[in-house]
């Protein structure tokens, strides 16, 4: 196991070095620049020689490879740099999101692995029923539905009409924010970011189900006698959701990525909005240092996956 | 367990539900763009001057007429030549930390602007100060002509006259706190933490702002206009669907809207629109570096082809109002005698025919995204120009890429506005031979030595009259030349609470502040 890790970690070096040069030449290539980009153009009063002055100033006038060898050295020294747009510390904008981001993505799993096992497990044992049916059905709607519609509908119906959550940000303004506050908060948009992961469990859920029950140890199981309801809970569901594991750390990168557009819907301050806005204001800083973030979390995530498989799958094991 | 998920969720109904409805003297506005920095020199950004505009105050301020009023200073007079300007400053003017703002205060603010290091984009505006120029050579301590006279009192000396100087001075000029930032290196100002936690002197004062989703302030009690009529005000970012949920929910006071929105909060109980023309024109802006374009008859082509009145309608609505001229506002400049495009297909046909246009050059009209108006301007543009034969290719990109592209000259045709902010000297630059790319922002290329020298005069003549008389031939010039072929007026259109007083919208003077101009009157109804 420790050989694992310790593997990983190696490869971590290249892996980081590559995405970040690529990540450094596809922003530089872009079009525009953050002092461009903090000029509104309608208003024509303002003077052009300060922003070429602020282009010296800020290091975009040197070549692409002395500005990366800067950025690397900063990087090395644990410095991730200041924002373009901002001016404050890089880090300290990241460490700002990360936390609703991360509160965004855990219940999110959450949600979607009980909410996914039920439903799976439900339309396993009534195979061919109007329940499967009808959650299949369901399970399909809700991936078709983007996330902004899905989102706004929630507002409006539960926000506006039943007056049940409120209607955005983390939590109320003028109030402290208790924890009740803030998890009323979190309900709508974790729901909604979570709706396709749902569906996705629910879907390896009712396959893994049908095809353990398939097999000879269930027989065996209910032939010595066991309440069948013993049978599907204990022996049957725990090899159906092997695949479940495997499923949620793919899926944590993403949702620990931010997401966009449900963040904006419910005016939620994580790290998606972050990185469009930094896209926008090309606050390469900014971009950086949540494409090496992303790039971190696949790399724990799968990392996490493989000992969380050998943990739950006693037969795997990581040989040389 | 079960018992406990319940109670949960019980109380997860009954928070939810209480957290609706507002304390009275709360007032939360709402935004659609997060403030990038509290820092006044390094940004013309909207966003940011809102959320700066509530806690920051300047000399003077514009009121509803765009004329300039007192803030800071109670009083101010200025010499007969319009080359010395004395400003009294109000004596019961605090900071938000208590201490009094006093000349050295304006002194320090406009020597940190003026350094060289502070890179600031207002710089240009304050470069006729007398010593100005020295200053930022190196080659003297301060500005000579920012004197203290006293405590209160403060001398400002320009080596040239310069008409705008007053209107400059309420715009994005706040005065800043020099006991705490006169320690600081210009180079230093960015990311400094003053600007974390800024203090200021304006009616609210910064609380906090939660990164992407709010700022708060307080009331400032000792605020020298009055006492602000909320205790808390809170700017909220949000999209405009929500922000008009929340506006429905009573949770938002004031939220921004489209013109296509309007029909929406029509049918909402106790919301109002407020809606006023600003002082920004749309305009189709030509390269002129471009052969084809350079025939002045192409251009009263495109501006004979395209029907203002019903794009204007089209994109607008009831909020449509056509420009014939770059300037719009303020009152005094506007002028009747201008050559007019009236929409005529058959004459842009004939024009076209005259000057030999080739029907299989393409155009590329360039416009930013995120104005929905203008974005639907751009189509209908083009169908326009295509009934009179000229075949325009859209392409739309962000502002960072716009601006890089416009400077480059990377256009045929761009869709981009100009604003007066009080006065007309703002568009200057865009007219100017000299401020073409790099050393400015007339994207076109334009060149017009009459129009150079009349801007010029402009900036300096101080009689009103005179500047009118120099104003209205720049636009009978620029509307025959035409660099660009004007469009429409943007409308601002405002969702407000009808629980809110004292609002009194100033027409055509600026940006959101045609709103908020005078927030410390605002009053909740009934207190």
């Amino acid at each position: 196991m420790s050989r694992l890790v310790f593997k990983r970690f190696v490869m971590l070096v290249p892996l980081l070095i590559g995405v970040s040069l690529f990540a450094f030449l596809l922003i530089s290539t872009a079009p525009g620049d953050p002092v461009a980009a903090l000029i509104n153009p309608v208003d024509s009063s303002i003077d052009v020689t300060a922003l070429e002055a602020r282009r010296q100033a800020l290091g975009l006038r040197d070549s692409l490879p002395v500005r990366y060898a800067r950025w690397v050295g900063q990087l090395l020294t644990g410095n991730l740099g200041r924002s373009y747009a901002t001016g404050r510390p890089v880090l300290g904008e990241m460490l700002n999101r990360v936390g609703a981001t991360a509160q965004l993505a855990f219940m999110a799993v959450a949600v979607g692995l009980v909410i996914g096992v039920l439903a799976g497990a439900a339309s396993a044992l009534k195979r061919g029923t109007w329940v499967d049916t009808g959650i299949t059905l369901l399970g399909f709607l809700v991936v078709a539905t983007p996330p902004f519609f899905l989102g706004l509908a929630l507002i409006f119906l539960l926000s506006l009409q039943l007056n049940l959550f409120p209607t955005g940000g983390m939590l109320t303004l003028g109030s402290g924010g208790g924890l009740g506050d803030r998890l009323s908060h979190l309900v709508m948009p974790a729901v909604v970011l979570a709706l396709p992961f749902i569906t996705e469990v629910t879907r390896y859920t009712r396959g893994g189900l049908i095809d353990v029950l398939k097999q000879d140890f269930i027989r065996t199981a209910r032939g010595k006698g066991l309440r069948p309801r013993r049978v599907v809970m204990v022996h049957a569901l725990r090899n159906a959701l092997m695949p479940l594991v495997t499923i949620t750390a793919l899926a944590l990168p993403t949702l620990l990525g931010g997401a966009i557009i449900t963040e904006t819907v419910f005016q939620w301050p994580g790290l998606g909005t972050l990185t469009i806005d930094a896209v926008h204001q090309r606050d390469y800083p900014v971009i950086l240092a949540v494409t090496l973030f992303s790039a971190l979390t696949v790399i724990a995530a799968n990392l996490l996956a493989d000992i969380a498989y050998s943990v739950v799958d006693p037969r795997v094991r990581y040989e040389p | 367990m079960k018992i406990r998920l319940r109670a949960l969720l019980v109380m997860l109904l009954v928070l939810g539900g209480a957290s609706a409805g507002f304390a009275q003297t709360t007032l939360v506005f709402g935004v659609t763009s997060a403030p990038r920095t509290f820092n006044p020199w390094v940004t013309n950004d909207s966003a940011s001057w809102t959320a700066m505009d509530m806690m920051y105050s300047g000399l003077t301020r514009l009121d509803a007429a765009g004329s300039p009023a007192p803030d800071l200073a109670e009083s101010w007079e200025v010499s007969g030549d319009g080359l010395e300007y004395v400003f009294h400053l109000d004596p019961d003017a605090r900071w938000h930390d208590g201490e009094p703002v006093t000349a050295t205060d304006v002194k320090f603010t406009f020597e940190a602007l003026l350094h060289p290091d502070t890179n600031s984009v207002w710089a240009s505006r304050y470069t006729l100060i007398a010593g100005a120029k020295a200053y930022r050579a190196g080659d003297a301590q301060g500005v000579e002509g920012v004197e203290v006279v006293d405590e209160h009192t403060v001398r400002i000396a320009l080596e040239a006259p310069l008409a705008p100087f007053l209107s400059y001075v309420s715009l994005q000029t706040p005065i800043m706190p020099s006991h705490l930032l006169s320690g600081v290196a210009p180079a230093q100002f960015e990311g400094n933490a003053f600007f974390d936690a800024p203090v200021g002197s304006g009616a609210y004062k910064f609380v906090r702002y939660e990164s992407g989703q709010f700022v708060e302030y307080d009331a400032f009690e000792s605020f020298h206009l009055g006492n602000p009529g909320f205790a808390k005000l809170f700017l909220r970012i949000g999209t405009t669907d929500t922000l008009l949920v929340q506006l429905q929910r009573g949770e938002v006071q004031v939220a921004p809207l489209n013109p296509h929105e309007v029909e929406l909060v029509a049918a909402m109980p106790g919301v109002e629109v407020l809606s006023y023309p600003t002082s920004i024109v749309q305009a189709i802006n030509i390269n002129l570096t471009r052969a084809p374009l350079q025939d002045v008859r192409v251009r009263q082509a495109i501006a004979y082809a395209i029907d203002r009145e019903r794009l204007a309608t089209i994109v607008l609505g009831e909020y449509g109002n056509v420009a014939s001229s770059p300037l719009m506002a303020p009152d005094w400049v506007l002028t009747d005698d201008l050559t007019v495009y009236g929409f005529d297909l058959d004459k842009a046909r004939a024009l076209l025919q005259e000057a030999g246009w080739n029907a299989s050059t393409h155009l590329t009209l360039r416009y930013p995204s995120g104005n929905r108006p203008r974005e639907a301007a751009a189509a209908v543009i083009q169908q326009a120009l295509a009934a009179a034969g000229i075949q325009v290719d859209l392409s739309i990109s962000d502002f960072a890429t716009l601006n890089a592209d416009a400077a480059a000259g990377n256009f045929d045709l761009l869709l981009l506005g100009n604003q007066t902010i009080g006065d007309p000297d703002y568009i200057a630059s865009q007219y100017t031979s000299y401020t073409a790319p790099p050393a400015g922002v007339n994207y076109m290329h334009y060149a017009n030595p009459r129009v150079d020298e009349l801007l010029e005069a402009g900036r300096t003549t101080a009689d009103q009259a005179a500047r009118y008389d120099l104003y209205r031939q720049f636009q009978q010039i620029v509307t025959e030349d035409l660099p660009k072929v004007f469009l429409y007026v943007d409308p601002e259109i405002y969702a407000v609470s009808d629980g809110l007083t004292g609002i009194s919208p100033a027409n055509g003077v600026g940006l959101l502040r045609s709103l908020y101009w005078n927030i410390f009157e605002w009053r909740p109804k009934g207190n």
